[in-house]
């Protein structure tokens, strides 16, 4: 039990896996979901200004008011600085430098901005996983390759058994975001969840609510909402299949992709942070051994010019 | 980290995952980010297939103009939170507070906030809606 156990979560690697997520992470926060998707400054201090304050404070916030009054001044200046931080540390963390130290300031700096943007009364789930994937990034040697770290430090030699568990975990808790997703539905509502009225309602609510016309028309066909309901109940049911049967990666990996882009632009849900993080699932080795086969097969040419 | 302190890390982040789905049940819903439940849309509907929207617009002197989140300062969410649901709900308070601060965004007086409600409903024969429109004076400042 105990060795299946190290087998699954602890392998050997050099960590090229892990640095490649490390970067994807980092870059996809910084150049895409900071400034895209996630609220920004100055709707932070509205909520700040807002009178009432904190409506259902999470425990990171209740932590931070025992500190600082939740009425204090200081707050507007916690927030621009938790965001100077994270823009900071997400580069020092796509960069490798420090890696570890950045990635915790990047997982603290992104926890807060969650957690106080979600306790105003209304908690949403699209960063879960990628904070989750932060905090994995500065317990784990994630700056042993790709890195400025790697590079002052010369490489490191062989391999560790300390770079796989984050990407395993990170499998798991996408898998489990999908299968209990559909578990609910199954248990609270059964079969009837795929009648094609479910869908149709949430679609014609968030396509009219939030103006996304693709999802008006295709609200207005049943049948096809019947289909849709179960592809996702199939899809979110299958996911954790991913984790066992690597052949069946390629078709769970792509689906959940057209699954969240159908349902950005048909019901502006937008859960991008998981399908960056697909990349868990792959295995980068094969494409480095290409590259530096490449690499190296320009460099004998260029040796035999030489010579 | 040692194996034993990641492994029991790892079974402390799973168990957190666990914990809320299965309070869940109990009719508490969790609040302790990142361990939340994941049943989001989990209960179905029956026909007819039939929603309401809210739209809010403000009045001023040179004109009527849609208000969105933007205008207000506020993620999407907030916004839907602060004015949309509770305006819908006949709160004029809510509809004041909003005027005030657009007032002060835009820098100029707003008489009226408006809310067209307009519930959409799909048949066999096509969609229909039906708009109605509820007004709030500004409180005077």
């Amino acid at each position: 039990m105990i060795e299946r156990w190290n087998r699954w979560w602890f392998p050997q690697s050099d960590g090229l896996d892990l640095a490649v997520c490390r970067i994807l992470a980092a870059g996809s926060l910084l150049f895409v979901f900071l400034p895209f998707f996630m609220t920004s400054p100055s709707e932070h201090i509205a909520l700040i200004e807002r009178p009432g304050g904190f409506d259902q404070p999470q425990w990171m916030m209740r932590l931070l008011a025992a500190l600082v009054p939740a009425d204090s001044s200081a707050w507007p200046h916690l927030v621009r600085g938790a965001f100077a931080v994270a823009i900071g540390a997400g580069v020092t963390t796509l960069i490798g430098l420090r890696t570890r130290t950045s990635a915790a300031l990047l997982t603290l700096a992104t926890w807060f901005l969650v957690s106080h943007d979600g306790s105003y009364g209304e908690i949403h789930h699209p960063e879960i996983v990628l904070s989750l994937f932060l905090l994995f990034l500065t317990l784990s040697p994630s700056g042993r390759r790709l890195s400025i770290d790697a590079l002052l430090g010369g490489r490191p030699e062989g391999m560790t058994d300390r770079a796989v568990w984050p990407l395993k975990l990170t499998q798991v808790l996408l898998a489990w975001t999908y299968f209990s997703n559909a578990a609910a539905k199954l248990l609270y509502s059964g079969l009837e969840w795929m009648n094609g009225y479910t869908l149709q309602q949430s679609m014609l609510y968030s396509s009219l609510q939030w103006g996304r016309p693709l999802g008006f028309r295709l609200a207005q066909h049943h049948d096809l909402c019947v289909a849709l309901s179960i592809a996702t109940g199939a899809f979110e049911l299958l996911f954790p299949l991913a984790l066992f049967v690597p052949r069946s990666r390629t078709a769970l990996l792509l689906s959940g992709a057209l699954f969240h882009l159908v349902l950005y632009f048909t019901m502006n849900i937008g859960f991008f942070q998981n399908v960056i993080l697909y990349a868990v699932f792959a295995d980068f080795r094969g494409p480095e051994t290409r590259l530096r086969a490449l690499l190296w097969g320009e460099r004998r040419h260029d040796a035999r010019v030489e010579i | 980290m040692s194996r034993a302190w990641i492994t029991a890390f790892i079974l402390a982040v799973l168990a957190l995952h666990v914990v809320p789905v299965a309070r869940e049940f109990t009719g508490a819903r969790e609040t302790l980010w990142p361990f939340l439940a994941w049943g989001m849309y989990r209960h179905s509907s029956t026909p007819p297939v039939e929603t309401t929207v809210h739209r809010i617009l403000a009045r001023t002197d040179a004109g009527t103009r849609r208000v969105g989140p933007e205008d207000a300062g506020f993620e999407r969410f907030a916004f839907r939170r602060f004015y949309e649901i509770p305006i819908a709900g006949g709160d004029s308070a809510a509809a004041g507070e909003l005027a005030g601060r657009l007032a002060r965004r835009w820098d100029t007086p707003v008489r009226e906030i408006l809310l067209e409600e307009t519930v959409v409903t799909f048949s066999e024969t096509g969609s229909r809606g039906r708009k109605t429109v509820r007004l709030f004076a500004a409180p005077p400042r």
